[in-house]
């Protein structure tokens, strides 16, 4: 009973899913609106479930399922980001003009079925499930992206993130049949207790951890895998967008902290920090993917002429931003990691709800057709611009100080030629996202002053979703980064 | 002291910056009256301020980001007044220049607040973290002043400012990571970071141990130079001076490449003392490099903006050469410049706005031709005497004419530089010459000779009277009675220097 209790949110996400099926036959008059209540009510009590979870458990790792299942503080810390990051792309669908009204329930449905999947990761200490759940997940994506049905970007971006995702887990799988061959295992704990006994030889070590790796650079779109992200993030609806560029990317990274950090590290307790195995430095690797990721994200993102396209881009560098503290392997560089990653769920999010808003209105996501929004739509103008600058790290707002920490992390441990580089990537994306918010100020003269665009409701949903938890990780960084460093205590 | 003035004369700006949002038609006087009641508190800082103190005075401090040691410390000293009272005095003085603006007045008195405020702000900052945040808040008005209001490129002259402006902050923010993380215990306050702590301290790059006091005094010289017309990264400067309007052009050319020499100065000798003191002669050697570029350059203009972005290069080359002299007289001498040049250079702009907005052109010699006059500048004199009074006194201060406050910073650096680089000073006076032929070749085809058109030029009106007058004003003051702010500066001198000795 116990070992149900510990995937007890993913269970209620999938009574949700039940629950959406059943009423999208069920309900009659006020379907669309009851159908949303029925989702928002499955995340509120995953949420719930969650911290009840931790709380009956105690700090204590809980396993499940014979070890297959593992529930410690970073498992809700997962958990509770993909419930909330669902909660948000809820919100974006019920706004959303993108997506026919009759396909919102399926589209609900896919969504909460995604986040149980996502959550199955975050909390899975066996490597056959992350690759299954991945699985899962990413063909739950795909029929996401593909909801703009009548959309050619929309079908070939999906399909375009299917075949990457195939080939991804293609690699992935190769290379837990490596370490299977090698230990018999397919738990993660298992294999590491197998190798500490019977060290692996140095090319089944490279060819696991390049196997692995390369699946999931192809979760958090990093370098050379990441070609996939402005052209899905672009084509599928915006709502989707939002979900799928933070998601994905999140599980992606969910799985390697616990990958690259309990299996290919070892921890020492004096220094809180992890020391890669001796044969494998694989951290040198991953500052190599890290620095491209960094260059190639920002780069592109400054050359954008589309809003989605160009929060694509910047998507990339962000990664690259985040593997600086993976690299660096101390708590931290990894507290500063996840703080970061709280800071895009709102931000990006953000960021997403009002363009699609902005696409909902002009038909396009062109920047140079988006001038002077900020007389016509002030307040989402306003917002998007705060979300912007939180998201690239400007000085004060939340972001920044996840982006001062990992890059200070960098520098701290010695990784000065990526520092600099993540400095170079960090200038790039303010002049990016400044070529947006230039457009969205615009040129007096020519802007085209038309009614007040001010929807209170909706900004007032904007405030509450979004500017206000940035408000709070701004304002409280130091009790949060503590926050979040604390779920790490349970990882050596 | 106890009255948050600082704060209050940081903020103020920014309070009138958001009213632009709620006061529609009212928003011009609510930011005036903001931008001169925070230049208000600013004086009466600078008048409360006790000359004999070297030590900063009314500090104030409240913990910001408790995880990584961030302050808003903000406090006064003899060299930062000087700055407080520049910006002061003449970001009103824009605001009041831009008072019949047509195209969105209210955003573009905003952004002069909030760029009052940033650089306000970057001078009064006690916190490394907090002069890096200010500083890189003001490039962003910056950006749109010359994106909205600028010339027929301006989008193009808006980006080439963003670039330099990002380059040039993520060098400075490079810098400042670097100073946190070779720190024990992590922290950015600049008081226990000051009197050559990182000596000896290497950072890890590829393979090489770099100095970290080299290092962080190249990354903020350079995120710092980026920003402010130095030869050779002067290019987005020219394009700049050509495309913005003049009141942002003075803005940048009086007051934001002050602030940044005194964050040049102020960072760099507390911070890295040793390093300062090695690499001296190169300072001066790059100050040389740039009295010479602005010269030449200034030579062959024919467009009055033109010519006064050369005259600004050249004018952060005479600063660079007083710092470089180590010695007390010569940078009491090039803090003061730095007072002179920038009203200087904030009254010969708005003149050259006044000689813009009647005539709708600023050149002043045939394009192609050595010494013809143009069809539009000539004669000004006669029929608006006022404009030539004005614009004869801040030429004046420009070149160190005894009686304005040109001659006293020029004669201070002049007089301290001398016993430490004699061949720079030759060099030095050189370039004076070749200022006074420039100038006065501007001002004879300008002012002087026949009227090039039949248009009568009105003189100046009550507003433009009651704007350049306290610039005018503070030239002639501090050209004759300067005792009060050389008492102030002197004992801040003495203590950085003191750490460098």
């Amino acid at each position: 009973m116990e070992d149900f209790i510990a995937i007890l949110p993913e269970l209620f996400l999938a009574f949700t899913v039940g629950g959406l099926i059943f009423s999208e036959i069920g309900y009659y008059g006020e379907r669309y609106r009851l159908v949303t209540a029925t989702a928002v009510l499955g995340l509120l009590g995953a949420a719930i479930q969650t911290i009840l979870a931790t709380a009956g458990f105690g700090p204590q790792i809980k396993s499940a399922f014979s070890g297959v299942i593992w529930i410690d503080p970073l498992t809700t810390f997962f958990r509770l980001f993909f419930i909330v990051l669902t909660g948000l792309a809820t919100i974006h669908v019920t706004r959303s003009k993108e997506v026919p009204a009759e396909r919102k329930t399926e589209l609900l449905a896919f969504l909460v079925a995604s986040t149980a999947a996502y959550s199955l990761i975050a909390a899975s200490n066996d490597l056959v499930l992350t690759w299954v759940a991945f699985q899962l997940s990413n063909a739950l994506i795909y029929f996401l992206g593909s909801f703009g049905v009548r959309n050619v970007s929309s079908t070939e971006a999906s399909f375009k993130f299917l075949g990457f995702s195939m080939l991804a887990s293609v690699l992935f799988a190769l290379g837990v049949l490596v370490l299977f061959a090698a230990t018999e295992q397919t738990q993660l704990s298992l294999i590491r207790e197998t190798l500490q006994k019977n060290p692996l030889d140095k090319l089944s070590a490279w060819a696991s951890f390049a196997l692995l790796s390369s699946g999931l650079c192809f979760q958090f779109a990093a370098f050379p895998s990441f070609t996939w992200a402005p052209d899905v993030l672009q084509g599928v609806p915006t709502p989707i967008s939002s979900f799928a560029a933070t998601a994905t990317r999140v599980g992606g990274f969910s799985a390697a902290i616990r990958i690259w950090i309990t299996l290919f590290s070892n921890y020492n307790e004096t220094s809180s920090a992890w020391t890669p195995w001796e044969a494998l430095p694989w951290p040198q690797i991953l500052a190599w993917v890290a620095g491209l990721s960094l260059v190639f994200g920002s780069v592109l993102a400054v050359r954008q002429n589309s809003a989605r396209r160009l929060l694509g881009s910047l998507v990339v560098s962000q990664t690259g931003f985040v593997l600086l503290g993976l690299l660096v392997l101390d708590t931290q560089a990894l507290g500063a990691t996840l703080f970061s990653l709280l800071v895009e769920l709102f931000a990006l999010s953000g960021c997403y709800f009002v363009i699609a808003r902005f696409v909902d209105e002009t038909s396009t996501d062109q920047i140079d057709e988006w001038k002077g929004m900020l007389r016509k739509y002030t307040g989402e103008s306003a917002a998007l611009i705060l979300f912007l600058g939180c998201f690239v790290g400007i000085p004060p707002l939340g972001g920044f100080f996840g982006r001062f920490s990992l890059v200070g992390a960098a520098v701290d441990h010695h990784w000065g030629a990526l520092a600099a580089v993540a400095l170079f990537s960090w200038a790039l994306s303010w002049i990016a996202i400044s070529r947006l918010c230039f457009a969205l100020v615009g040129d007096f003269s020519t802007a085209r002053v038309a009614e007040n665009g001010v929807a209170t409701r909706r900004l007032w949903s904007i405030f509450v979703s979004f500017g206000l938890p940035l408000l709070v990780l701004s304002i409280f960084t130091h009790p949060i980064l503590v926050w979040v460093t604390d779920s790490l205590r349970q990882l050596k | 002291m106890s009255l948050n003035l600082i704060s209050w004369m940081i903020f103020l700006p920014f309070l009138g910056a958001i009213s632009q949002i709620f006061l529609p038609g009212r928003g011009k006087w609510a930011a005036l009256a903001a931008s001169i009641l925070s230049a208000c508190c600013g004086t009466a800082l600078i008048l409360g301020m006790d000359p004999a103190v070297s030590d900063l005075q009314a500090v104030e401090i409240l913990p910001w980001v408790g995880s990584y040691s961030i302050t808003y410390e903000v406090g006064m000293d003899g060299l930062n007044a000087l700055l407080v009272l520049l910006i002061s005095w003449v970001m009103p003085v824009l605001i009041a220049a831009e008072w019949k603006q047509k195209k969105g007045v209210a955003g573009m008195h905003a952004l002069f607040l909030i760029l009052q405020a940033s650089l306000l702000g970057a001078v009064c900052a006690q916190d490394l973290f907090l002069v890096f945040f200010f500083w890189a808040l003001s490039a962003v008005p910056m950006y749109f002043l010359i994106g909205i209001w600028g010339g027929d490129d301006r989008e193009s002259a808006s980006f080439r400012t963003l670039v330099v402006s990002a380059i040039g902050n993520a060098f400075f923010f490079g810098a400042l990571i670097l100073i946190y993380y070779s720190f024990e215990p992590h922290t950015f306050s600049l008081k226990e970071l000051a009197g050559g702590k990182f000596a000896g301290k290497t950072f890890h790059f590829l393979d090489w141990d770099l100095p970290v006091p080299l290092l962080a005094f190249s990354l903020m010289s350079l995120g710092l130079a980026l920003r402010t017309p130095i030869w050779p990264l002067h290019g987005w400067f020219t394009v700049f001076a050509q495309q913005s309007p003049l009141s942002v052009f003075v803005a940048v050319s009086s007051v934001m490449t002050a602030v940044a020499s005194y964050l040049f100065v102020k960072l760099s000798f507390s911070l890295f003392p040793e390093t300062i003191s090695a690499t001296s002669q190169g300072i001066v050697a790059v100050g040389l490099l740039n009295l010479i570029a602005g010269g030449l350059g200034a030579l062959s203009q024919k467009n009055l903006r033109t010519l006064l972005s050369f005259v600004c290069i050249g004018e952060v080359g005479i600063a660079l050469v007083g710092y470089g002299s180590l010695n007390s007289v010569g940078i009491v001498g090039a803090v003061f410049q730095l007072l002179s040049l920038g009203l200087g250079i904030a009254g010969f702009g708005l003149f050259i706005n006044v000689l813009n907005e009647r005539k709708g052109s600023t050149d002043f010699l045939k394009e192609g031709t050595g010494t013809t006059v143009t069809g539009t500048l000539g004669g000004i004199a006669v029929q608006a005497p006022g404009v030539a009074v004005v614009a004869a006194i801040m030429t004046g201060t420009l070149l160190g004419f005894p009686g304005v406050s040109g001659f006293i910073g020029h004669s201070l650096l002049v007089m301290g530089s001398y016993s430490v680089h004699p061949i720079a000073v030759v060099v030095t006076v050189g370039a004076f010459f070749m200022a006074t032929f420039y100038f006065f070749t501007m001002y004879r085809h300008v002012f002087l000779g026949k009227a090039q058109d039949s248009s009568v030029m009105e003189d100046l009106n009550f507003r433009e009277k009651l704007y350049l007058l306290p610039l005018v004003f503070l030239v002639i003051w501090f050209g004759i009675y300067p005792k009060p702010l050389i008492d102030l500066i002197r004992p801040t001198v003495l203590t950085l220097l003191s750490t460098i000795k």
